[in-house]
């Protein structure tokens, strides 16, 4: 990307056209004192010779100069910091054009500035916040727990949803410094799996799921906090989904091209094959979703799923039959081996 | 008996867990003034102290260091904090275990029960247990009457198991499915229904007709 030689001529036009009618009138006048014609063609190729090599030479300057300053560019990580970085401009016009590229940069970062600050206030209130209402939840478990009757139980399975939506805001928020705020470890899948069922076993029991996990018994390296909200995801997203069926749900873990492969399958409603490829993103509220009896989708989950999954080097990918299940498979490795989607 | 401090300054949250331990039979105490709490702790001397983080004054961290510095027992983290700074912080400052806010009560009983497991080697389960002739062992997995013995699955071992806790009780459906799931059994309704009717046949081959009885609409009794 550079400027050709017709574009700077244009840029000029208006000093050429001078050139050329003092030229054309300064051959007027020597022709009316009598010049002959093969003198003014002499001098007109004259002035030429000197116009012609000078423009150009002038037009490689210029080319040369913003070369430079796209090269520059291209280096720069910050890529506002231009002005700064680059060689002194060598003409008054540019001067004035850095100095106007200057002003605008630094009053661009001063904005991003004030906006990121207001992004991590919002961010420690949100966390804050989400500490602050664990302890009521905390002390509703508590009190269920110490006076089980049929209305507690039913408290309780809410009070795990409330759990479960409180957890997803957290993570939420801690999403962009989710390489930082891990403890990558050998952990167990079927503990692992065991804690997040034991964590919403109320919620599990009302809705009468039976659910088999016989086989996650390979163990990976992985943060157990993320991977137990992601399987809460999961698991909360196919008693949501579940249609008319009582629940059945499939926790099994393989091996499979060297990287272990743990996969939530359902026997809910499924997902339609031409909205299967938009499930992770953000915001996407299919069919089900937007059907009766299921108020509420906010297209956050699985998209929070997808963004966690590529930070912490977990492939996810879903696979459905329509009204009949639906299975979304994690894959672990150690070395990046598979990108689902 | 096990004697629990809650050190925890939300009042609500406090005097529920006294209550929920004391349930499981355990003696429960609590701080309720948060000035020099180390003293307190090394005037009670309990079997296993529950540790809130957040705390007015002194918070859990130091309290953790401070106590570590005159007594090694076990000290369990109860917090709302949970990023992964806090657990590392509160393992490497000499606490035993973690468990973040909301707890899962089972899990946060489990974990106190292998603690105090850990310190205390635990004597023999009361065990077997009889009922009406019935002999249930719960080690070799069995129930015997007359000197016959049939093996139980270990679901049937669970049901069988809280049946003979509760002899003349009625006890709930949802309770027994409660129970199994804490037992990592994930039962449903049905499940259940199967696994006692395995069970009567069973009793039945060791002449008990009608040992469990269905109480409609409430639960099973033995």
């Amino acid at each position: 990307m550079n400027i050709r030689f017709s574009d700077y001529i244009d840029d000029i036009k208006g000093v050429l056209l001078v050139c050329f009618s003092a030229a054309l009138f300064f051959t007027l006048i020597l022709a009316a004192f009598g010049m002959g014609t093969a003198r003014l063609a002499l001098l007109w190729i004259c002035f030429c010779l000197i116009l012609f090599p000078t423009l150009i030479c002038c037009w490689r300057r210029k080319r040369n100069r913003l070369s430079y300053l796209g090269d520059v560019l291209d280096g720069l990580d910050s890529k506002y910091l231009l002005a700064e970085i680059a060689d002194a401009p060598d003409s008054a016009l540019e001067e004035f054009y850095f100095r106007l590229l200057r002003t605008a940069l630094k009053s661009m970062t001063d904005e991003v500035a004030a906006s990121r600050r207001q992004t991590r206030e919002y961010q420690e209130f949100l966390e804050q916040w989400v500490h602050e209402i664990k302890l009521p939840v905390t002390g509703i478990q508590l009190l269920c727990e110490n006076n089980k009757t049929e209305v507690t139980r039913k408290i309780l399975a809410q009070t795990q949803r409330i759990g479960q939506d409180v957890e997803k805001v957290l993570f939420y928020a801690r999403l962009g410094a989710a390489e930082k705020d891990c403890l990558i470890r050998e952990i167990s899948l079927r503990d692992c799996v065991m804690d997040v069922l034991a964590r919403n076993r109320q919620l599990l029991m009302e809705s009468g799921a039976s659910i088999h996990t016989e086989h996650p018994s390979h163990t990976v390296r992985s943060d157990s906090r993320w991977l137990a909200f992601l399987l809460t995801q999961l698991i909360s997203n196919s008693l949501k989904y579940r249609g008319d069926r009582a629940p059945v749900l499939d926790i099994a873990s393989r091996e499979a091209e060297g990287c272990v492969e743990l996969s939530v399958t359902d026997n809910g409603l499924g997902i339609r094959p031409s909205e299967l490829p938009r499930i992770f993103d953000k915001g996407f509220v299919g069919s089900n979703g937007r059907g009766a009896g299921s108020a509420g989708a906010t297209g956050m989950g699985l998209y929070l799923c997808a963004g966690l999954c590529q930070r912490l080097g977990i492939g996810i990918a879903a696979e459905s039959d329509w009204n009949r299940s639906t299975s979304v498979r994690l894959y672990f490795s150690d070395t990046p081996c598979k990108e689902g989607q | 008996m096990d004697r629990i401090l809650i050190i925890e300054d939300d009042s609500l949250i406090r005097e529920e867990l006294e209550t929920l331990l004391s349930n499981q039979g355990y003696t429960a105490a609590s701080v309720t003034d948060f000035r020099d709490v180390a003293r307190q702790v090394r005037e009670i001397s309990p079997d296993l102290i529950l540790l809130d983080i957040s705390l007015p004054g002194q918070d859990g961290y130091q309290l953790c260091t401070a106590i570590r510095s005159f007594s090694a027992v076990p000290i369990l983290f109860l917090t709302g904090r949970d990023t992964a700074m806090d657990e590392l912080q509160a393992l490497t400052l000499g606490g035993d275990d973690y468990v973040s806010k909301p707890y899962n009560i089972p899990v946060l009983l489990a974990r106190i029960g292998l603690l105090l497991r850990r310190r205390t080697p635990a004597g023999a389960q009361p065990c077997p247990v009889e009922h009406r002739g019935v002999r249930l062992d719960t080690l070799a997995g069995t129930l015997s009457k007359g000197g016959r013995d049939i093996d139980l699955t270990r679901t049937e071992l669970k049901i069988m198991y809280l049946l003979f806790r509760h002899p003349g009780e009625i006890v709930p459906r949802a309770d027994i499915i409660e129970y199994l799931w804490d037992n990592e059994i994930h039962t449903d309704d049905n499940t259940l229904s199967v696994n006692v009717m395995r069970l009567r046949e069973k009793l039945r081959a060791l002449g008990e007709e009608d040992f469990i009885q269905t109480r409609r609409g409430m639960g099973y009794q033995i």
